[in-house]
């Protein structure tokens, strides 16, 4: 399992340049599932048959999508500038970037420190300081490798920091992609839904979609959440933790997710011993917004992997939540068929 | 109507629990009348016309008002909260809250700190002796309601905490009772998380795509000390209907019907334009299909305190308007 993570995190899919990424998953899940296809959005979307069928729709998500940026401008020195997607520009100076289709090497440049007056040191970066020098001494030379548009992913390796703690871009999510595909890749209890969706970093754009053609009445989403237990966090801004379980908000800055639910979830992992948290603070947005509101509404509930520096080149996660995360969806899976219409 | 109003505030709600309310609506009408729940726990109440093809008439209100979440528990027991919607924090300091378990606490600053709008500065005491107590009592993700209070004041007014909301549910219950349609099925519809963005009202009118929908809501009265505003509503001008808010221009089909009404019946209303107020007419016009929506409000001075005061005779305005707006479309 965890070499399937490192694999869909090496993928580079930038919101909106999601291809290699559903491509590959596609591929993963074609056998195990009784139907694979995208929708008009371009989400991917799987349906496999269980023992039973389900007394409610039941759809697990996670997004395909990742932060990085985009390509608004070739200068005449052969420099590249850009735009976000979702990722603070302090983080970027010296950042190893891939730009385009063709991954063509890149590293993110700002002044030295030498040309830095001092009052302006220490400073946090901002975009209009940035830009990308991909070796290009001229306009014209860029733009023979470059065009306006391309998506710009960070060249970032995937490694164990020690016996659990990984470091790996992208992990927000393909740890909840990869939670899926062990889902549909396992026998399962009840016939069930599985959407592998676009742009969620570009405003959950593709569970808008996704929301309105699967119509479910529940619907589980998987997804990576901000750990701050980082050095000078008071402890009840640390949102989660590390090494504490899956974690299982309440709410968040895009949705009040349901009571019912989030109760089931907690008393579940209880019961099989699953290690869980939940968020000390109501922050961050996920697919479940749309979810949950888009047609005649449907009962959300988010599992999500604690991420530490999640949307920068380097997330590091604790494998053993990733194993909680799994396990507690797949708990879920078993009984969430069988729960009644009130 | 004092009675009714009472009645309802035995049911605190806030953003995400409203099911005491909800139920209670539930139970008190299924016998008679159809309800219909959706995905974000809407409940409508199905009057039909008994004619096939009927047109579709849906009235909204919101059930919650704004509230707290617990985020936080302290080693001693104290909790911590985000608001759930804008409630004014100067306004609850001190107040009483209470868990949809039941379970009573008070919020208070702490020792030292200005009366802010920021609850990092608060805390919730339920006298809690340490973490293990507190979190067995409210654990992470409990919601808290502020308790509302109404009480019959001076000049046929009405006051307390929370009276916006239960006014609202009222008015409902009243067309539920009264207003009557030849041509129409009617759905009366008592929405959840308005005080969150109006997300109840969003996927309300889907399922039903209505054809015509009426939003009865507080609007803010102006008529207080210090206040410069003008042009806007004040208690006793009566049913009051918006021509625009901040992010909706209603149905001027519907609104002028109701302005032609209202003065042929000599009902008291006023036509205003409330350019800082959100309403769910907004998010209901684009569900699905859409519709033509007409919001009305009533004049409420303070809304969102411990000390929201409205004018009985408004809420009958109101009341005869959309009765008589119904049973005409």
């Amino acid at each position: 399992m965890i070499n399937l993570l490192l694999k869909l995190c090496s993928l580079d899919g930038v919101s909106g340049c999601e291809k290699n990424v559903l491509s590959f998953i596609s591929e993963e899940i074609m056998p195990f599932a009784d139907s694979v296809y995208y929708d008009r959005a371009g989400n991917l979307v799987a349906f496999k048959r269980g023992k039973r069928t389900p007394n409610k729709r039941i759809v697990f998500a996670a997004h395909a999508d990742e932060v990085g940026l985009v390509i608004k401008s070739i200068e005449e020195d052969g420099t590249l500038l850009f735009d976000d997607i979702g990722i603070l520009a302090s983080s970027l100076p010296t950042r190893r970037v891939f730009v385009g289709d063709k991954r063509l090497h890149g590293v993110i440049g700002s002044k030295p420190i030498h040309l830095v007056p001092r009052a302006e040191r220490g400073k946090k970066a901002k975009y209009e300081d940035l830009y990308i020098d991909i070796g290009a001494l001229s306009k014209s030379e860029a733009e023979q490798y470059v065009s306006v548009g391309d998506s710009v992913s960070f060249d970032s390796e995937c490694v164990m920091l020690s016996e659990n703690i990984l470091k790996a871009k992208a992990v927000d999510d393909r740890a909840g992609c990869t939670v899926l595909i062990n889902l549909i890749k396992s026998e399962l209890e009840y016939d069930t839904y599985f959407v592998f969706t676009r742009r969620e970093e570009l405003g959950t754009l593709g569970a808008i979609s996704a929301a309105n053609s699967l119509k479910p009445d529940i619907c589980i989403v998987c997804e990576s959440t901000t750990a701050s237990d980082i050095c000078g966090t008071p402890d009840m801004r640390k949102v989660v933790k590390l090494g504490f379980g899956a974690a299982v908000p309440f709410m968040d800055g895009g949705t009040l997710y349901s009571r019912e639910l989030y109760a089931l979830a907690g008393r579940i992992a209880e019961e099989k011993g699953i290690k869980w948290q939940t968020k000390t603070m109501v922050a961050g947005g996920t697919d479940a917004r749309s979810f949950q509101r888009e047609g005649h509404g449907c009962r959300v509930l988010g599992v999500a992997l604690p991420t530490r520096y999640i949307h920068s080149s380097a997330c590091v996660c604790d494998i053993r939540d990733f194993y909680a995360q799994n396990e507690l969806c797949k708990e879920l899976s078993m009984v969430l068929g069988g729960l009644n219409n009130d | 109507m004092i009675d009714i109003i009472k009645k309802l505030c035995e049911f605190p709600t806030a953003p995400g629990s409203e099911n005491g309310i909800l139920s209670y609506l539930e139970e008190a009408y299924s016998e008679k009348y159809g309800i219909l729940r959706d995905g974000m726990d809407n409940l409508t109440i199905v009057k039909k016309c008994g004619k096939d093809n009927a047109k579709k008439i849906m009235l909204v209100v919101r059930t919650d008002t704004d509230g707290f979440i617990v985020n936080y528990i302290q080693d001693n027991g104290y909790l911590r909260v985000t608001k759930l919607g804008s409630p004014i924090l100067s306004s609850c300091v001190y107040g009483e809250l209470v868990s949809d378990k039941g379970v009573h606490g008070f919020l208070v600053p702490e020792k030292g700190a200005e009366i802010k709008e920021d609850t990092a500065k608060y805390y919730v005491d339920i006298g809690a002796v340490d973490k293990a107590e507190a979190e067995k009592l409210v654990p992470l993700g409990d919601i808290l309601a502020v308790i509302p209070k109404a009480e019959a004041l001076a000049g046929g007014r009405i006051g307390g905490r929370g009276v916006g909301t239960v006014v609202g549910i009222s008015v409902l219950l009243y067309l539920l009772e009264n207003a009557t349609s030849e041509n129409c099925d009617l759905y009366f519809t008592f929405t959840t998380q308005d005080c969150l963005l109006k997300r109840g009202a969003k996927t309300s009118a889907f399922d039903i795509a209505p054809d015509f929908c009426i939003t009865v809501e507080p609007c803010e009265s102006f008529d207080v000390p210090a206040s410069n505003r003008r042009g806007e509503a004040v208690l006793g001008d009566g049913a009051v209907i918006l021509a625009k808010t901040s992010d909706y221009a209603p149905s001027v089909l519907l609104r002028k019907k109701a302005e032609e009404i209202a003065e042929e019946k000599k009902i008291p209303h006023t036509t205003c334009v409330y350019s800082d107020k959100t309403t769910p007419a907004s998010v209901i016009s684009k569900c699905g299909i859409g519709c033509e929506c007409l919001a009305v409000a009533f004049p409420a001075r303070s809304i969102g305190s411990g000390a929201e005061i409205v004018d009985s005779s408004d809420i009958e305005s109101i009341n005869s308007l959309i009765s008589a707006l119904v049973s005409r479309l």
